[in-house]
């Protein structure tokens, strides 16, 4: 797999929202393959290239994260923690796409190294405009930085 | 020495110098031849009487120095200011001066002779006096005794009397000399002073303080009761005492030197001293003053202390202060527990709001996926039924959204910072463009707008709450028309919104500002009934009053007023 076709690591713990989110985003005609992970210590073995993800050819490192931020265990703001403390993944952009509104979550994931922070709107048409806007924003404007796995 | 004037012991002498001449005389004639003898008898009878002449002139100069002692003493007598009297042996008055008769109300000494002593003598006092007078007869005097005496005209004094016998050669009493003087003023004045020293003496002793009194020396002059009782030691021990001989420890206690200082002319209040009593189980707690004594000329005489005992005082304060502790404690406690409550409340409506909205994402999203994917085969009913969920869905949000905006009011604390409400007004109109453009309403500002102290984020919510409820209770067919303006009340501004609404009766007009109260059903006026408490809520953060004024079915004037932000240096 080459860089083109990186996934959107999608880490969603609640199934219906992963339905809602993926049928969205291929509305919003995102082309690229949406890998979903439903915990943050999934995530972290994703990206480590951890047992299920170890063939990197089949589980390449992903162009952009939409993390939420409630999660079993290892919560959103866990992961983001851990990311920016691997030097060749820290530079991954990481949108955070959550229910919470709390302006400690907010300031908290923004110091935390999140890139951007997203609040999942009521409805699918709103949901439909967000991820179209993130698309063109992320996946085709935003210029990709290069990304290695911790080893 | 009324003995002397009355002595007459040289009579004799004198009497026998009238008679011896005569028979010299006689025994001339007789004899002539005897001339010689005669001549000699002569001769001899010439010495004679010139030396009786020489013994005459003698006596009478004698006389004449006795008649002077006499008038001297008669003098004496006439001039004293006592009463001054002479009793026979009956007790019958035989002489008296002039102040006798005037102490007894006569005008001449005269009309007092031959009186008895008893004639001048209250009735009830001559028991008393008759069985002192044998003392005249035995030791030859009496008193000074007092009794009270009665005036020619009946009325009575008190006097003071002192009687002597005059004794003869022989040994016999012969008068009796009394000197009498009225004392009824003195014996008033003396009575004054007895009543005062009583009345000072029951004072002293019923004080419910210690009282000590100390000469110039500091000795004990005065030690009442109270002060027997604090001390344990009597008045008798200690009266008379340097203090620092009877109680060593009051100059560790630093009471010594209070007196000291007293004595030095200062008035001083000791602190409150905690002082083991050997006689108390429990020290006591007390407090000295001592301050200085003056006599007369103010100078300082001594020192009076005063020492109050003030246990009671002290255990009264110090199960306040505990009480206090208690009550803090208490308080500290009750706070902490609310405190506990409060963030569990906090914790509950922050993840009630998220994870009801999590599923309410889901049914919405789905119930709306629904109608696109599955449109077709639903049917119109099948189709109504989804709307029907995504409607609800949407509420529940709003619902949700506000209730976070409530709590979050409740919960952060707001520092009141300079907000421009022209700013806070136009970025409210732009959040609310869509509800205004798709209601057709008319807003106005009529600027500008003051800068107030509050804060700005907290301000949008307000007013877009207010513009949004103002654009929305409009009855059917009416066109929205919103007015804002400012109005300044000195130290403060009031920002108006007013409406063309269907206004709310003057009954309603403390329900509307309480969380999830409705006026209205859904259906007419849809909302959640959290708007206006959100605005109540966050003007009082803010220090801030909201009210309104308002007419059924002409409208309403809802007024914010914050205070004027001062310029900062």
């Amino acid at each position: 797999m080459s860089l083109r076709d990186a996934p959107v690591l999608l880490v969603e713990d609640n199934p219906d929202h992963v339905v809602l989110i993926q049928r969205t985003l291929k509305k919003a005609k995102v082309t690229r393959p949406v890998v979903v992970v439903v915990d943050g210590e999934s995530a972290v073995d994703y990206f480590m290239g951890r047992e299920p993800y170890r063939d990197r050819q089949l589980h390449p490192l992903p162009v952009l994260v939409l993390l939420d931020l409630k999660l079993p265990r290892m919560s959103g703001l866990d992961v983001l923690e851990w990311v920016h403390q691997q030097p060749g993944l820290r530079r991954l952009p990481i949108v955070v796409l959550t229910t919470s509104r709390e302006r400690s979550d907010i300031d908290r994931a923004y110091d935390l190294g999140a890139n951007s922070y997203l609040v999942k709107p009521l409805g699918l048409d709103a949901l439909l405009e967000m991820l179209q806007q993130l698309n063109t924003y992320w996946l085709t404007l935003n210029q990709m930085p290069e990304v290695y796995s911790p080893k | 020495m009324g003995e002397h004037t009355i002595d007459s012991s040289h009579r004799p002498l004198s009497a026998g110098l009238l008679v011896s001449p005569e028979p010299a005389l006689s025994s001339l004639a007789d004899s002539g031849s005897a001339l010689i003898q005669a001549r000699s008898e002569r001769d001899q009878l010439r010495t004679e009487l010139l030396a009786a002449r020489a013994e005459i002139e003698r006596l009478r100069q004698a006389q004449t120095s006795l008649q002077g002692i006499e008038d001297r003493y008669r003098a004496l007598f006439e001039t004293s200011p006592d009463a001054i009297a002479v009793f026979d042996l009956e007790m019958r008055l035989v002489l008296s001066n002039l102040a006798g008769a005037a102490l007894h109300g006569y005008s001449s000494a005269e009309e007092l002779i031959g009186k008895y002593d008893r004639d001048f003598i209250a009735e009830e006092d001559l028991p008393r006096l008759a069985e002192r007078a044998p003392d005249l007869l035995t030791i030859g005097k009496l008193g000074p005794i007092e009794y009270h005496a009665v005036r020619k005209d009946g009325s009575r004094f008190l006097v003071e009397m002192r009687i002597s016998t005059v004794w003869d050669r022989a040994g016999k009493p012969v008068v009796f000399v009394g000197v009498a003087r009225d004392i009824t003023e003195r014996s008033r004045a003396e009575t004054a002073l007895r009543e005062v020293y009583e009345f000072n003496k029951q004072i002293i002793a019923s004080l419910g303080e210690g009282l000590a009194v100390h000469d110039a020396d500091l000795r004990y002059v005065i030690w009442n009761p109270f002060m027997e009782k604090l001390s344990g030691r009597p008045a008798s021990e200690v009266i008379g005492e340097h203090p620092l001989k009877v109680f060593p420890f009051l100059k560790e206690w630093g009471v010594y030197p209070l007196l000291e200082r007293a004595l030095a002319g200062e008035t001083l209040t000791s602190e409150d001293q905690l002082t083991p009593l050997p006689n108390h189980s429990t020290p006591l707690w007390t407090m000295t003053r001592a301050e200085p004594y003056r006599d007369r000329t103010g100078r300082v005489a001594g020192v009076i202390s005063t020492v109050t005992d003030i246990t009671a005082r002290k255990q009264a304060e110090e199960e306040l202060r505990q009480l206090n502790v208690t009550l803090e404690n208490r308080v500290a406690a009750r706070t902490r527990e609310l405190q506990a409550v409060n963030s569990e409340l906090e914790a509950f409506v922050y993840s009630v709001s998220h994870d009801l909205r999590s599923p309410l994402l889901t049914m919405h999203g789905f119930a709306q996926a629904l109608l696109e994917d599955c449109g077709e085969e639903l049917g119109a009913t099948g189709r109504d039924y989804a709307k029907r969920i995504v409607n609800a869905a949407r509420t529940l949000d709003r619902l949700l959204g506000e209730l976070l905006d409530y709590s979050r009011l409740s919960q952060t604390e707001v520092e009141p910072e300079p907000a421009d409400l022209q700013s806070v007004v136009r970025e409210a109109l732009i959040g609310l463009s869509a509800e205004i453009r798709a209601r057709n309403a008319e807003v106005t500002i009529e600027g500008p707008l003051p800068t107030v102290l509050g804060h700005a984020a907290t301000l949008l919510q307000v007013v877009s709450n207010l513009v949004g409820n103002a654009v929305k209770f409009v009855a059917p067919g009416v066109t929205p028309r919103v007015r804002i303006w400012a109005e300044s009340l000195g130290a403060s501004e009031r920002l108006w919104i007013e409406d063309n609404g269907i206004g709310i009766p003057p009954e309603h007009r403390d329900r509307i500002f309480r969380v999830f109260e409705r006026l209205h059903t859904a259906d007419a006026y849809p909302g959640t009934g959290v708007g206006l408490a959100v605005v109540r809520k966050a003007v009082e953060r803010l220090h801030g009053v909201v009210g309104l004024r308002s007419e059924p079915g002409a409208g309403s004037q809802f007024w914010i007023e914050l205070p004027v932000a001062s310029r900062r240096a």
